[in-house]
């Protein structure tokens, strides 16, 4: 914060307006590189002229923000870039996919236990008899359920 | 057209199944479970059963949403009685008069009020929409494409308005919505629009992927970002047994004649949450708070704020309330008052009953079934949180190192199993980073959701009316006093909305 105790230019939703047009600009110039971008439809619409509308129009309120009455607040109620933040979507975003991605291979109730008990540890859980089987009883009541519905989980390497 | 009694018939047939029964109780246990443990709602919970209810009939699909949907608004009051701590957004002004009873040793009381406050206020909120929707549906019916594309502007510059602090930010989650629901296939030609050359784009984003990424996931990145940085406190979570057994005296019930002294609380709740409930962008927890705020103005000598059981009913009963009410513009309209009521649309939409005017007409009985099943389930809520409420007040003491993993687990599997594509759980997973990220900014998700949803029939509103006056834009956008009027809401609105909220600045300042 500076000495009036407003907060530094990076961090104002005025920086975040200004951001957010420079990547739409960016965007927008991506979206017309589509050689189908400009092809005209029975209607007399082309194929480009709604997504350059929403375009548009986030550019539009992107540029209020530059102005309006909250431009010189803090944009963001917390960090958006910290380990914490980076560690968090490496352990659920591509371990989440990671876990997907095997399912079909090593299948569900290998896997799952190993997927839950491991989240659970780097969040902080000790490994301990009762998260353990917190952690059995969610993957069986799961499979359970799907199995009454007739949807049986990927079986993987049980699948015999 | 409506009312066709057999429909009616019908809908009884469907509804009162051993299938539909269960499902709606399963709804109803989960949704109370999910009400009860901070950081959850009845949005994250609708979401992640939405493959599920794919995978059901029509009637058992709504049992189980709407069931999940009332669970958590009665639910939500259970962690804000016992621990301070609202367990849905829904239940914040729950917390004021619920924790100090807690705190006398009336927490049972407190527990009580609020689950029969929450039954009648829904129950009565419910019969409302039974009587409102169909007669909306015959105004409904009389828009053309230019009303109906107008209707979605005023909708969503509503939402936009009433939903945040900030208009800018809200009416931008707004155009990301509407430039996400550019992908995948041009609505009039059908051909792919914006893939950006990947296959499995051309269906556009997968619903469920962006719910459930949005809600459920979002706010687990959001609790695991929390928890790796207080990593030691988390591990030495404990239940405060002794002060938990003070606050819940098994002796302190609620009698009828002390649940009667709140009847004026629960009426002006049920008021204020069905006309906010009504209103895209409000929802439980500002009907929740003005009825709180009106209740205690409106009965000074009840000392409501100092722990009276009338400050837990006026609460309840105003965040129950809007749980119908929050179906009647989806049911008249199309356009979802609410995030939850756009999943239930989105539900509607996957089993063939899409929701517009024309749906009272085509699924009557599905209308019926949706109307039977909004009663029936306040007796089944009643039912469940009469018997498992002070259960699941230890529900919400789960830890979340634990709740975390199986949340993301049951998301990722519930994507996953609809299609057996590996792309939307990707989806899903994109979207559950970019709604920490929008949440961070203080970028609303309702308008988001919502424009996502209802843009498509803007767009096709919009390209419908110009093909029929022949490109004339102003015959096509203001060819009726109707359109006429609906444009001069939107702008009358917007700049009310506007000027309120500079108000609200300066006095803030």
């Amino acid at each position: 914060m500076d000495q009036d105790g407003k907060p530094p230019l990076v961090r104002t939703n005025r920086f975040l307006g200004l951001c957010l047009i420079l990547g739409l600009g960016v965007l927008y110039v991506w979206l017309i590189q589509d050689p189908n971008f400009d092809r005209k439809l029975y209607d007399g619409f082309s194929l480009g002229f709604f997504p350059t509308l929403s375009v548009a129009l986030m550019a539009v309120f992107a540029a209020v923000l530059l102005f309006d009455s909250h431009s010189g607040e803090e944009a963001a109620n917390g960090p958006l870039i910290s380990g914490g933040i980076i560690a968090s979507v490496c352990v659920v975003g591509v371990g989440g996919f990671v876990y997907a991605y095997l399912l079909p291979v090593v299948g569900y109730l290998i896997l799952t236990p190993i997927y839950m008990s491991g989240l659970a540890f780097l969040l902080g859980m000790p490994l301990r008899l009762p998260t353990i089987v917190g952690v059995l009883a969610t993957t069986l009541v799961i499979f359970t359920i799907f199995w009454t519905l007739g949807y049986p989980l990927p079986m993987g390497i049980l699948d015999f | 057209m409506f009312p066709q009694p057999e429909a009616f018939i019908d809908a009884l047939a469907l509804v009162f199944s051993f299938q539909t029964l269960l499902w709606t109780m399963i709804g109803v246990t989960i949704g109370v479970g999910i009400g009860a443990i901070p950081g959850l709602s009845a949005s994250s919970g609708v979401a992640l059963m939405l493959p599920l209810s794919f995978q059901l009939g029509i009637a058992p699909a709504l049992g189980l949403l709407i069931g999940i949907y009332k669970g958590a608004e009665f639910g939500g009051s259970i962690a804000a009685i016992s621990f301070a701590t609202p367990g849905t957004p829904a239940a914040a002004a729950t917390v004021y008069d619920g924790y100090k009873l807690t705190e006398r040793g009336k927490g049972r009381k407190a527990v009580l009020t609020a689950l029969y406050a929450s039954v009648t206020g829904d129950t009565l909120g419910s019969l409302l929409t039974i009587f409102v929707a169909p007669a909306l549906v015959l105004v409904a019916l009389k828009f053309g494409p230019s009303e109906r594309f107008w209707l979605v502007v005023l909708a969503l510059t509503l939402l936009a308005s009433l939903g945040g602090r900030h208009f800018a930010k809200g009416m931008l989650a707004a155009a990301i919505g509407l430039f996400l629901a550019t992908i995948g296939t041009d609505p009039i030609s059908a051909s792919p629009r914006m893939t950006f050359g990947l296959f499995w784009l051309e269906d556009g984003i997968y619903l469920p992927s962006l719910m459930i990424g949005l809600f459920a996931v979002s706010r687990m990145i959001e609790d695991a970002v929390d928890l790796l940085k207080e990593r030691a406190k988390s591990m030495a979570q404990t239940v405060d047994v002794e002060a938990f057994s003070k606050g819940f005296d098994k002796n302190d019930g609620l009698t009828f004649r002390e649940f009667l002294t709140c009847k004026k609380e629960v009426f002006l709740g049920f008021c204020i949450g069905s006309f906010v409930g009504m209103m895209p962008g409000l929802g439980g927890t500002a009907a929740a708070f003005i009825s709180y705020g009106v209740a205690k103005q409106a009965s000074p000598e009840k000392k409501i704020g100092t722990g009276v059981i009338e400050g837990v009913a006026a609460a309840e009963a105003g965040n129950s309330a809007t749980v119908g009410p929050a179906l009647v513009p989806l049911l008249a309209f199309g356009i979802p008052g609410s995030i939850t009521a756009a999943l239930i649309g989105g539900a509607l939409t996957y089993h063939g009953a899409i929701p517009s005017p024309r749906m009272f007409e085509l699924f009557p009985h599905v209308v019926y079934s949706l109307f039977l099943i909004l009663i029936f389930a306040n007796f089944i809520n009643l039912g469940i949180g009469r018997l498992f409420a002070f259960v699941y007040v230890r529900l919400a003491q789960v830890p979340k190192p634990m709740l975390i993993p199986a949340i993301i687990m049951i998301a990722i599997v519930g994507t996953y199993s609809i299609r057996g594509n590996i792309y939307d759980v990707g989806i899903m997973l994109f979207f559950g980073v970019v709604g920490f990220v929008l949440r961070r900014l203080g970028i609303p998700d309702a308008p988001l959701i919502i424009t996502f949803l209802i843009s498509p029939l803007a767009e096709s509103s919009l390209r419908r009316a110009l093909l029929i006056t022949d490109y004339n834009w102003m015959e096509a956008l203001f060819d009726s006093g109707l359109s006429i009027g609906l444009f001069i809401a939107t702008i009358v609105f917007s700049f009310v909305f506007v000027r309120m909220r500079k108000r609200e600045n300066f006095s803030a300042d």
